[in-house]
């Protein structure tokens, strides 16, 4: 099957099953590309994430954009970036036509019932980035000075990416020669 | 008001907000409606609830969702696209210049910082999560059933993620 069908199939699932957004649809994305399709290595879909949290726009469609180019160019990244909306789309576009009025108490329900499952999605991909960014004490020491920052002082992610960047740029100029 | 005035609006809240999310909810909320009256806040509220039932990014369906009552199926892709395209051509062009120096040692420097702090970023965020949502017994027992076939016996997240809404939506049938 050609590379852009194969995007094609990929970025329509995840679009489909993109439940509760942002955090929650890293593990789908990392199960489908890296783990099924392995077209990225963990490393390299950790960076793609790093990426497309400092970047305008929704994760998944900056991934999406991201993995699209890099398996198949300019195309592939306009192929897969489409894919990935077209279910939200429709399905948005097709309610807004015959719903007019949604109880509201239903939706809460619903979204409230749907919180274990996205907690879930968000627990299995903060493990596997954990387990795979995570390989040496320097690398344990930024991850504590990290979560120090955002926990104690409010650092917003822009400015804790920005330290640890330095920071890891310094350690491995000096250790990894 | 115009359509383009309406791609507008959502092409500078796209270019404005790092990593999407819900932060864009509240930026949407103050153009559309506390700022030009295009929409009354109760059906900007029932505009959300529609936009939140489905999969896809809020930011995304939320524009679409706004798209489509005031302009029909113009507004609704017009507005979509206004939300995809900042992250389509930022990280284009960002992909672009990156895969050509990905493995220079600045790069691969400053990734060996970052990675570990995307790590902290998600704890970080499931912390401040968890804290927010009210966990009874069922719903703790279910995340901890999910996140053990997610996690130790790594089932495609595609069948727990159809398995959970269908037990979902027959819940909130037979509730009502």
């Amino acid at each position: 099957m050609g590379i852009l069908q194969a995007l094609v199939r990929v970025f329509f699932t995840i679009g489909l099953f993109g439940f509760g957004g942002g955090y929650s649809i890293i593990a789908l994305i990392r199960h489908l590309v890296v783990v099924e399709e392995k077209w990225l290595t963990d490393l390299q879909f950790i960076d793609i994430l790093a990426i497309s949290q400092v970047t305008p726009g929704p994760i998944a469609i900056n991934a999406a954009t991201f993995i699209g180019y890099k398996m198949a160019g300019i195309i592939g990244g306009l192929i897969a970036t489409l894919f990935s909306v077209i279910a939200p789309f429709l399905l948005v576009y097709l309610t807004s036509i015959f719903i007019h009025n949604i109880g509201k108490e239903k939706v809460d329900l619903y979204l409230s019932l749907l919180t274990p499952l996205t907690f879930a999605l968000i627990l299995s991909g903060t493990y596997s980035i954990l387990k795979e960014s995570i390989l040496d004490l320097p690398e344990f020491l930024i991850f504590l000075f990290a979560l120090f920052l955002g926990y104690r002082y409010k650092w917003s992610l822009t400015r804790i990416f920005l330290v640890s960047g330095i920071i890891g740029l310094g350690i491995y100029l000096i250790v990894k020669t | 008001m115009e359509i383009w005035d309406l791609f507008l609006v959502f092409l500078k809240i796209g270019w404005l907000t790092l990593g999407g999310g819900y932060v864009m909810v509240p930026l949407f909320m103050e153009e559309i409606v506390k700022k030009r009256n295009w929409m009354e806040e109760e059906e900007f509220m029932k505009t959300l609830t529609l936009a939140q039932l489905f999969p896809g990014p809020i930011a995304f369906n939320l524009a679409v969702a706004v798209g489509y009552r005031l302009k029909r199926t113009k507004g609704a892709i017009l507005c979509g696209l206004a939300v995809v395209l900042p992250s389509f051509i930022s990280i284009l062009m960002i992909a672009m210049f990156f895969l050509s120096i990905e493995k220079t040692r600045i790069i691969q420097g400053i990734f060996y910082g970052l990675r570990p702090a995307i790590a902290a970023a998600m704890v970080l965020a499931i912390y401040e999560l968890f804290k927010k949502r009210k966990w009874t017994l069922v719903r703790l027992f279910s995340f901890f059933l999910l996140s053990f076939g997610l996690i130790i016996l790594k089932i495609n997240p595609v069948y727990v993620i159809l398995l959970s809404l269908g037990v979902i939506i027959l819940w909130v049938f037979c509730r009502h």
